[in-house]
C-alpha cells in the first residue's frame, strides 16, 4: 500500500494546522494512532502489555529480519529517520555511548535496533548504513510504508510529515526508546535523552 | 573649528569601539549520516548588545537555516525558525535536541576533524565567521 503524495501532503498540511498541541486530534489523520506514550511508565503498568508486537522488516543486504530472531536477548528499539540531523543522531549517539559503558558480557545481551519511519527516503541499505554509524552491531531496518506503519502502530509510535522551507520535509515522530525483554515482551520505556549513568540505572530497573 | 573636528573624531572612535559584536564559542558540526546531505551545527552566541541572528551560510552548503527540535508529549518535531533573539550579555546556546543550524544540500562530504567556516549574519552586529569543528555523526556534545 503506497500513499499518494496528495495524501501525504494533506496529512502534513493537517499537522501544520492543528499543531502538535492538538495531539489529541491526530487520530483523525490517516497516519496516526493512540495518544503519545509518556516516558517512564513503570513495568507494572498494564498498558505496557498492549504496546509492541513482533515484526518482520528489511535490513542490510535487503534481507528479511524478524524480531523473533532476537529471543534470549534484550532489544533496545528506536524509531527515527536518517534525514533527521539533530534529534535522532543525538538519541542514537547517547544510546551508543551508554552501551559502550556496559561490561562486555552485559553488552552482548542487548541488540540495538533502529527502525525508520521515513521509508520513502530510507531504503533498507540507507537505514542499515545509518545504524552502523553508531555501532558495528546496530541494526537498521526499513520496509514498505504499510509494514512500517503496522510496526509503528503496534508500538504506538506516531509519525507524520512536516514540510520545510525549500520543499523538503521533516518527520514528526515519537522519540522514545523501547526495551524489549528476552521473551519478546516490552520490558519498559526510556526517555530519549537520559545521561548514560541514569540510562544504565534505568535499564537495570527494567530487568536488564 | 579644530576642537569640533577633534570632537567628531572622538565620537567616531567611541562609536567604532562600541560597535555591536557577537562572540561565538563551542561551534561544531555533527557530520551527516552516511550517504545523507543534511547535518546540524551548534554554537553558543553572546551579543554585547541586543541583536538577532537572521541568516546563515556556509561554503558547499545549499541551504543553512535555523531549526528547533521540540518534544511534545514524547513526539519530536523540527520547526523552521526565522530569527534567533540574542539578548544583550546573555549566552544563547544552540545545542543537540534544541535550537540548531540545519545544513542542507551539502555538496561534498564533510571531513571529520576539519572545520567548516559558517557565516552568521546579524540584524546589527557585523557578520561573523565561525570555524565549526566537524565531528562524527555519533559524536556526543562536547
Amino acid at each position: 500500500m503506497k500513499r499518494s503524495p496528495q495524501t501525504w501532503a494533506m496529512a502534513a498540511g493537517a499537522i501544520l494546522l492543528v499543531g502538535l498541541a492538538g495531539a489529541a486530534l491526530l487520530p483523525r489523520l490517516a497516519l496516526t494512532l493512540a495518544p503519545p506514550v509518556a516516558a517512564g511508565v513503570p513495568a507494572a503498568d498494564p498498558t505496557l502489555a498492549e504496546i509492541g508486537s513482533d515484526f518482520l522488516l528489511t535490513g542490510a543486504g535487503n534481507m528479511a529480519v524478524a524480531s523473533t530472531s532476537w529471543r534470549g536477548r534484550f532489544v533496545l528499539l528506536y524509531f527515527g529517520y536518517t534525514h533527521c540531523p539533530d534529534e535522532c543522531p543525538t538519541t542514537l549517539s547517547n544510546m551508543a555511548a551508554t552501551l559502550d559503558q556496559l561490561p562486555a558480557a552485559a553488552r552482548a545481551k542487548i541488540v540495538p535496533v533502529f527502525v525508520t519511519i521515513d521509508p520513502e527516503r530510507d531504503s533498507a541499505k540507507i537505514a542499515s548504513d545509518y545504524a552502523h554509524a553508531f555501532g558495528a552491531d546496530f541494526i537498521g531496518l526499513s520496509g514498505s510504508l504499510a509494514d512500517i506503519t503496522t510496526t509503528a502502530n503496534s508500538f504506538k509510535v506516531y509519525f507524520g510529515k512536516r514540510p520545510l522551507k525549500g520543499g523538503d520535509y521533516a518527520m514528526d515522530h515519537s522519540s522514545i526508546l523501547y526495551l524489549i525483554g528476552p521473551d519478546g515482551k516490552l520490558a519498559g520505556l526510556l526517555p530519549a535523552d537520559l545521561p548514560p549513568k541514569d540510562f544504565i540505572t534505568r535499564l537495570h530497573a527494567l530487568g536488564f | 573649528m579644530r576642537a569640533v573636528s577633534l570632537a567628531a573624531v572622538g565620537l567616531f572612535l567611541a562609536t567604532a569601539a562600541h560597535a555591536a559584536t557577537v562572540a561565538a564559542t563551542f561551534a561544531w558540526v555533527r557530520a551527516p549520516a552516511p550517504g545523507r546531505a543534511v547535518a546540524a551545527a551548534y554554537v553558543s552566541l553572546t551579543a554585547d548588545e541586543a541583536d538577532q541572528l537572521v541568516a546563515i551560510d556556509a561554503p558547499g552548503v545549499g541551504m543553512a537555516m535555523l531549526h528547533e527540535s521540540k518534544m511534545t508529549h514524547g513526539v519530536a518535531s523540527m520547526n523552521d525558525v526565522d530569527t534567533l533573539v540574542l539578548p544583550a550579555g546573555h549566552t544563547v546556546a544552540l545545542s543537540p535536541g534544541g535550537m540548531h543550524i540545519m545544513l542542507m544540500d551539502i555538496a561534498k562530504p564533510l571531513v571529520i576533524g576539519a572545520t567548516l567556516p559558517i557565516t552568521l549574519h546579524f540584524a546589527h552586529a557585523k557578520a561573523l565567521v565561525v570555524q565549526a569543528k566537524i565531528r562524527p555523526v555519533a559524536a556526543i556534545a562536547p
